[in-house]
């Protein structure tokens, strides 16, 4: 950290600290900030979750302040049982809760920012200012929410201009990641109408360097620009809009050998993204009835360009370009609660996705040699191959469009204390995969001559031209009923049982090592891959029954939440790294699997500024039947789930320091995650590791200055381990990070 | 993961549609010429007199439920000779793998000379025949794949006659001994390989394919199809033989073949072992390091 930015910093804390008074911010506050709009989870559940037959966990601005979180990868494991490991590049958004996640394709959690929800889980890891509330609900969601939300939603909500006017600036700056600040302006005009546009940017050096070239490997910068209108004409009529776009250019994918213990590679890496989206929410409330429609349109292209086998060898590389548009439509129709005991919701959704993705791989002179022509050369020695060139192209173009229906419904009926709630879901998906696979090459086959030399026999063309189409439909009907008991006015049980969906699909990562083994077909030697097989994948669904409690003991001062689940998962969609010697990774449906475990939350304010907060989740996931053709896994504990999530922090407050210090507050927090088996055999783990963190926050009149220390006790640990090609690798966690946050409102 | 060959195989079901149209629906005068070739294996009773293979062409007519068969090529000597026989009655059974006609005691007179009666006629055709639709260069078999006429028929006291497919692929469960490279034995059961016995009658020679070859489960790589090719055919009581030494296979490569001396077959040998010559059984030593066994069907029913 350079000293200038130091005295900037100084300066600018001493400005703050001199300005005009505004309110400074709480030590703790777990009350949602002026939430003044339409929010999806509001509108279909409840804006108090607390008092809903759901699992869920809130966190609000003040706290993500704390932690310093500007994306849902920093509320990992401070969520019970929600573990997204940071690894690869932005691409990769892995969220595992409760045994049930997903590494590729389809997400198994759904992501709504300010009502949009996003269909591409490429798009899920970004960076958002000024965010209000992220609230993470555990369990399918599918009834209300529909697809990819099997293992549950993450709703965020960010500051609406109707509940904060003025300019929101921030800046930070910590070792390894230079520069993040961001600039938003909220005004009002009149009372009905206001405007938002926040601006973010980010610098980061990177924390790994690659050993071939020393150069940082995960460099980044981001840009983020959102504009968010809100109008409300009438008392009867809401409407707000948010819209955003974000750009990306980051390296990626610090993947270090096991046998070296280093991050070495040849060819380039990198992620580029850009994605636009825009939401559209009305809301009508009528004498009797609302009806509110959310419109969405989401636009990404990126371009993931990728050294395959992540090694300083010429083997393959990849360069996986796609841009994908979608719209969705989701309508709610529902009464205008009276109080009677007897309430229900209607509501319809459509989307439509259209992807276009190019993903040629070009392999390079040590791939040709290892992967091809030993391959065919030890089958048969006595005619051995030359490759034509010691560099060829297998091309394969994508085109999926994706459309779906469903409608949905939910009654519920409050008998006194008891609170009952069916709900079910049809929901019709139809996916097309439209491929087109193409290489031109060839070699030549020797022989021995008379005099023991190699001599050409005669050439193979090898040129490949493979089109086709294939499609699927999925029809599903997805039930819910709960059952919640008022113990008081603050206390409740509840039942809820559940099923959950995540949609089958295309995994276009296996085509090419369908195209290789067609090369290796016409060689004669080999096993063709059934395209239908290796890239199609069932959906997945599960049965969640879970029990759970909503406590609130000494007026407000400790509040206890905690649930108790079993899931049992048919035809789960894992990952795999095939056998042998092949790049891609399979998107299979592995029989059958179970969780069981529970999730408490304890949050205690046992003086006026102190907070004490505990999260813990425990979740035994094991396959109870799963066979790969070669071995049975059943019995084994599921591959990159943790055992056990932990978040503790303690946070003290002391009130009007002086007259221009109107807080300081400490806080000293712990993440704990693992055991993590690394593979399906259960032979690989990571145990079981703790974070620590630090933070103390100066607040002013008009902003708060923070230091902060993440991964204090500087822990070695591993965050992704797999196989490729018979070489395995893992990505190692962050380093100790320092760093310094500035935040002004005026 | 298991991975399944693209060289799974089929039924012949291109064919099932000729047959199934047969199904019954009331109309007694529904009638069906289905006309296929195939070859005779002719079992003189003189046991001085080889067996011989001979090529022929069997009509059979269908009405309702009754169906005639015919022929006008029988090789029966030197002479070509014919008969149709009376209505038979038969039963058809169709599932997802083929359709069947099966029937029993036609009768009649070859040649219409009585002292050459048709006794024991039974039979049956069948669509649900194995079929791999790759081709492979140099193997002249059946382009299209047809349903497969199995017949068994006596003449008098003179003759027994059987027919069976001349390109026919056979299934079933191949079971190897192996020693490794450490000279541990071993032992390795495959029901992925199929084998495909291509008959040149006029040559007495036959071209046997061995598709998805893999001997052990550490063969560095599977082969797609490799060939033996031109191997003598010969002829037994109640069946036919085909063998070789030494053979060095052909394995497809591109549009041609390469010779694999890697894998050299010191013997080779596929002897059919049912009464009506639709299962065989087969035994193989590759370069005295895989001793195999085989025994399978070109039939599924």
């Amino acid at each position: 950290m350079s000293v200038r930015c130091i005295l900037v910093l100084t300066v600018l804390s001493l400005w703050c600290a001199s300005s005009r008074a505004q309110t400074g911010a709480k030590a703790d506050s777990t009350q949602v900030t002026g939430l003044e709009e339409v929010s999806v989870v509001a509108v279909k559940q409840s804006s108090s979750l607390r008092g809903q037959p759901v699992a869920a966990s809130i966190v609000t601005a003040p706290q993500l302040n704390h932690l310093n979180v500007v994306a849902i990868k920093g509320l990992s494991d401070v969520v019970p049982n929600f573990y997204i490991p940071d690894y690869g590049s932005r691409i990769t958004s892995t969220i595992y809760v409760r045994g049930i996640g997903a590494r590729i394709d389809q997400p198994s959690v759904g992501l709504n920012v300010d009502n949009v929800p996003v269909l591409n889980k490429n798009a899920y890891d970004f960076d958002l200012s000024d965010m209000v509330s992220v609230e993470m609900l555990r369990g399918p969601q599918s009834t209300l929410f529909g697809r990819n939300t099997m293992a549950g939603l993450i709703n965020i909500q960010t500051l609406s201009p109707m509940s904060y006017q003025g300019w929101r600036l921030s800046v930070q700056t910590a070792t390894n990641n230079p520069f993040r600040g961001s600039a938003g302006w909220y005004h009002r005009f009149g009372r009905n109408f206001g405007i938002a546009a926040i601006a973010s940017f980010s610098a980061s050096s990177g924390f790994y360097t690659n050993d071939y070239d020393s150069t940082k490997l995960d460099r980044e910068r981001l840009f983020n620009f959102r504009l968010k209108a809100q109008w409300n004409p009438s008392r009867r009529l809401r409407i707000s809009n948010a819209a955003n776009i974000g750009m990306l250019r980051q390296g990626g994918y610090p993947y270090a050998s096991v046998q070296t213990g280093k991050i070495s590679y040849n060819d380039t890496c990198f992620y580029h993204r850009v994605t636009v989206s825009d939401g559209l929410t009305l809301g009508y409330t009528g004498d009797r009835f609302s009806l509110t429609s959310i419109t969405s349109y989401q636009f990404i292209s990126d371009n993931l360009t990728l050294d395959q086998d992540f090694l300083p060898l010429d083997y393959f590389t990849l360069m996986q370009k796609q841009h994908e548009t979608g719209v969705t439509q989701d309508l709610v129709f529902k009464p205008v609660d009276d109080g009677g005991i007897y309430r229900w919701l209607f509501g319809a959704f459509a989307f439509h996705r259209h992807q276009n993705m190019t993903a040629p791989v070009t392999f390079k002179n040590q791939g040709i040699s290892s992967l091809i022509e030993d391959h065919r050369n030890s089958s048969n020695p006595d005619y051995p191959i030359q490759w034509d060139s010691r560099s060829f192209v297998l091309n394969s173009n994508f085109r999926i469009p994706t459309w779906g229906l469903a409608a949905y419904h939910e009654s519920r009926l409050d008998l006194d204390r008891w609170h009952f709630t069916a709900g079910v879901r049809l929901d019709y998906e139809h996916t097309t995969l439209k491929y087109h696979s193409d290489c031109s090459t060839g070699y030549t086959i020797m022989q021995t001559g008379g005099g023991g030399e190699l001599t050409p026999m005669r050439h193979v063309p090898v040129d490949i031209d493979d089109r086709g189409e294939r499609s699927r439909h999925f029809l599903t009907l997805l039930p819910k009923i709960t059952a919640l008991y008022d113990i008081s006015a603050d206390d409740n049980v509840y039942l809820n049982i559940s099923k959950g969906y995540k949609s089958g699909g295309f995994n276009t990562q296996m085509f090419s090592d369908v195209l290789q083994q067609r090369l290796m077909g016409i060689m004669g030697v080999g096993a063709s891959y059934d395209i239908d097989d290796v890239v199609g994948y069932k959906p997945e669904q599960s049965w969640n029954f879970e029990v759970g409690a909503h406590l609130d003991f000494l007026g407000g001062r400790l509040l206890l939440d905690g649930a108790l689940f079993y899931i049992y998962c048919r035809d789960q969609q894992l990952t795999m790294f095939p056998d042998g010697t092949t790049t891609g990774r399979i998107m299979t449906n592995a029989g059958k699997t179970r969780s069981w475990g529970g999730e408490a939350s304890l949050t205690v304010k046992p003086l006026e500024g102190m907070a004490l907060r505990a999260n813990y989740g425990y979740t035994n996931a094991t396959f109870i039947h799963f066979f790969d053709g070669h071995d049975n896994f059943s019995g084994n504990a599921l591959p990159y789930v943790p055992r056990n999530t932990l978040f503790l922090q303690a946070l003290y407050t002391f009130p009007n320091v002086t007259s221009w210090l109107s807080g300081l507050t400490f806080d000293i927090n712990m993440k704990g995650t693992g055991r993590i088996y690394w593979n399906e055999a259960n032979t690989l783990h990571q145990n079981m590791y703790f974070v620590t963190g630090i933070s103390a926050t100066f607040t002013g009149r008009r902003g708060d200055f923070q230091v902060w220390v993440r991964n204090l006790n500087s822990v070695s640990y591993d965050t992704f381990y797999f196989v490729s090609m018979g070489n395995e690798f893992l990505q190692r966690g962050r380093p100790r990070e320092i760093g310094m946050t500035l935040r002004i409102n005026i | 993961m298991k991975i399944k060959s693209s060289l799974a195989l089929g039924a012949v079901a291109l064919a099932a549609p000729l047959l199934t149209s047969c199904l019954g629906d009331g109309d007694d005068n529904r009638e069906q010429t289905l006309v296929y070739n195939i070859v005779n294996l002719v079992t003189p009773s003189n046991a001085d007199v080889k067996p011989y293979m001979s090529t022929g062409t069997y009509s059979f007519y269908l009405k309702g439920s009754d169906l005639t068969v015919s022929t006008a090529d029988l090789m029966l000597g030197t002479s070509k000779s014919s008969f149709v026989t009376g209505e038979t009655p038969y039963t058809q059974t169709v599932s997802a793998l083929g359709t069947v006609i099966s029937f029993n005691g036609c009768s009649g007179n070859v040649n219409q000379d009585s002292s050459l009666p048709l006794n024991n006629f039974s039979g049956r055709i069948t669509s649900a025949a194995y079929y791999i639709s790759t081709a492979v260069p140099g193997i002249t078999g059946i382009a299209t794949p047809t349903p497969v006429p199995v017949l068994k028929y006596n003449i008098g006291n003179e003759y027994t006659v059987r027919t069976f497919c001349r390109d026919a692929y056979y299934a079933g469960t191949t079971t190897t001994h192996y020693t490794d490279k450490d000279g541990n034995a071993g032992s390795f059961e495959n029901k992925d390989i199929v084998y495909r016995a291509v008959i040149d009658v006029e040559k007495m020679t036959a071209d046997v394919v061995i598709y998805n070859a893999q001997f052990a489960p550490q063969q560095p790589q599977k082969i797609t199809a490799m060939i033996l090719k031109a191997l003598p055919v010969e002829t037994m009581a109640n069946g036919y033989r085909i063998t070789g030494e030494d053979i060095i296979p052909e394995v497809v490569e591109g549009a041609a073949t390469t010779p694999n001396p890697k894998y050299p077959f010191k013997k080779f040998s596929m002897t059919t072992t049912s009464d009506n010559l639709d299962q065989v059984a087969m035994e193989f030593n590759v370069g005295d390091r895989y001793h195999g066994m085989f025994s399978g069907v070109y039939c599924l029913f």
